[in-house]
């Protein structure tokens, strides 16, 4: 189970987790796609340690220093994106609940990072800001009255804030209504994403809701708007699980405990298949259904069978047949 | 054809309202979302090189070129990946970044966070906010003349998408010009 969901608080059943990720960029420099010279690479770093290491709560990861498959792995968790994964040199500041985290070197000199489980969009933002101004003690950063924190991409000015909230709707998706909610976040200056963010396809029936505005909104308007949008959206799977159950009992039983009889009894199992198991056995315990398994467990189990972290101990992707084999036995072990 | 259809494509229905001075003579037109948004990005691009034609001596360096001066970045990389290179291409590449920041962003105004506003109090700074944000202009052009404060009250115009006073403050920079010539 990766630390940061560890103990979360899973109430809103729905919700998987809260991230808050704020870019940052130090005056002066050129942004990291056009830096050449090692020694600002390095006083990037050398700031970012700086504010964060001497104390004990923080580790540093030298890029240079890991392989791929570790990076790989830290990509699987959530603590970092698929383009820093690539990185070669500077490194990622890590609190060791790897709740917190600042990439040096992104898109932008610094991007950081609180992801809690469950929905905590304030706690995380708080968290996130204080962290912000360790980092602003020893850095002078690119700012604009007009235009806020200056970024590398014209669409983080401002707070620099990408507020995101990764849900579980397998109700809404058999429904059909993933079309209007998306449509109707658009209009509000939100927008909805495969779980794995930009351009990727929904797996399993998990969707990600994060604000698309990052000038011209203080910080606790986006927050608001992503906490209501995410609550709302709660409400209407709520409903629709019922209107479900009400409308074919048979129907959505059949597939909620089907699907738990996979998850317990399969010897071969894809990612795809699992997801879309683990979204209907989470409906089945949002309804009372199911008894005995914890949301944690399941929402862990994503992580933990995906190609690298799966493959911890081997220090190498397997092959798909020994994946998917491997899959099935730890999935089997989690449900016991 | 209907009568509020768009006065340029004649196609889609006109939802916006422009009116353009041109020597005093007042111009209005009415047209349809994508051309309204067409027009405002030629209006920005048009203006800036307006400008940019007539700069020449020691303000070169705030002429809008499409290339970065500092990172050499140019309009076509942005286009293509999104990305600027440094603080700097926010002056030199400014259509280009504007457009972008309208297609993409609510407001053309920062409404949060302000890390200098706090940093003030307890370390006794004197140096404003603005100025430091403002800085890599200041490297290039020192004495701040009529010439400049009309530029930046351009930028300002053009931002708050006001180009009807735009207009006016292009024409006065060019008149400038000549008088100096």
């Amino acid at each position: 189970m990766p630390e940061w969901i560890k103990n979360g608080d899973f109430k809103d059943d729905i919700v998987l987790s809260t991230r808050v990720r704020l870019a940052r960029n130090i005056k002066g420099l050129p942004f990291p796609g056009k830096m050449t010279l090692q020694t600002q690479v390095d006083r990037l770093t050398e700031i970012a340690k700086s504010s964060f290491v001497d104390d004990s709560d923080f580790e540093f990861v030298d890029f240079a220093k890991i392989s791929n498959f570790e990076k790989w792995i830290l990509q699987e968790k959530y603590l970092i994106s698929p383009q820093f994964a690539r990185r070669k040199y500077s490194g990622l500041v890590l609190s060791r609940d790897e709740r917190l985290s600042v990439m040096v070197m992104e898109e932008d000199h610094f991007r950081l990072q609180c992801i809690l489980p469950g929905l905590a969009v304030d706690k995380a933002y708080k968290l996130v800001d204080e962290m912000d101004n360790m980092l602003s003690k020893n850095a002078d950063y690119a700012f604009s009255k007009k235009l806020g924190y200056i970024a590398a991409c014209p669409t983080n000015l401002g707070t620099g804030m990408r507020v995101s909230v990764m849900l579980n709707l397998p109700a809404l998706n058999i429904a059909g209504k993933m079309g209007p909610v998306a449509k109707d976040l658009e209009n509000r200056g939100l927008t909805c994403r495969g779980a794995f963010g930009e351009g990727s396809s929904p797996l399993g029936d998990l969707f990600q809701i994060s604000n698309e505005i990052t000038l011209g909104y203080s910080e606790k308007e986006i927050l608001e708007a992503v906490k209501n949008a995410a609550n709302e959206i709660i409400t209407i799977e709520k409903e629709t699980q019922k209107t479900l159950y009400d409308i074919d009992q048979a129907a959505i039983e059949d597939r909620i405990f089907r699907s738990l009889g996979i998850l317990k009894n399969a010897r071969m199992l894809s990612t795809k298949e699992m997801s879309k198991c683990i979204s209907y056995v989470n409906m089945g315990i949002s309804m009372g259904l199911i008894d005995g398994i914890e949301h944690e467990n399941l929402y862990s189990l994503i992580i933990d069978t995906r190609p690298a972290t799966l493959a911890i101990n081997d220090g190498k992707i397997l092959a798909e047949k020994i994946r998917d084999e491997r899959r099935a036995a730890i999935v089997r072990n989690a449900l016991k | 054809m209907y009568r509020n259809m768009c006065d340029s494509c004649e196609k889609k229905p006109a939802v916006r309202k422009v009116v353009t001075f041109n020597k005093d003579k007042k111009k209005v037109q009415y047209l349809c979302e994508d051309c309204y948004y067409k027009r405002q990005q030629q209006a920005t691009i048009s203006i800036m090189n307006g400008i940019a034609n007539k700069t020449t001596g020691s303000n070169a360096g705030y002429g809008y070129t499409n290339i970065c001066s500092k990172c050499k970045t140019t309009a076509d990389e942005f286009r293509k990946s999104g990305l600027l290179g440094c603080e700097n291409c926010y002056n030199d590449l400014a259509p280009e970044v504007l457009a972008m920041i309208k297609a993409s962003q609510g407001k053309m105004a920062h409404m949060g966070k302000n890390p200098y506003e706090k940093k003030k109090a307890p370390d006794k700074e004197e140096t404003k906010p603005e100025e430091k944000a403002e800085q890599p202009k200041q490297e290039i052009i020192a004495e701040e003349s009529e010439e400049l404060k009309l530029k930046k009250e351009l930028e300002d115009a053009i931002l708050l998408e006001d180009f009807e006073l735009a207009c006016e403050l292009r024409d006065k920079i060019n008149a400038l010009k000549e008088g100096d010539e």
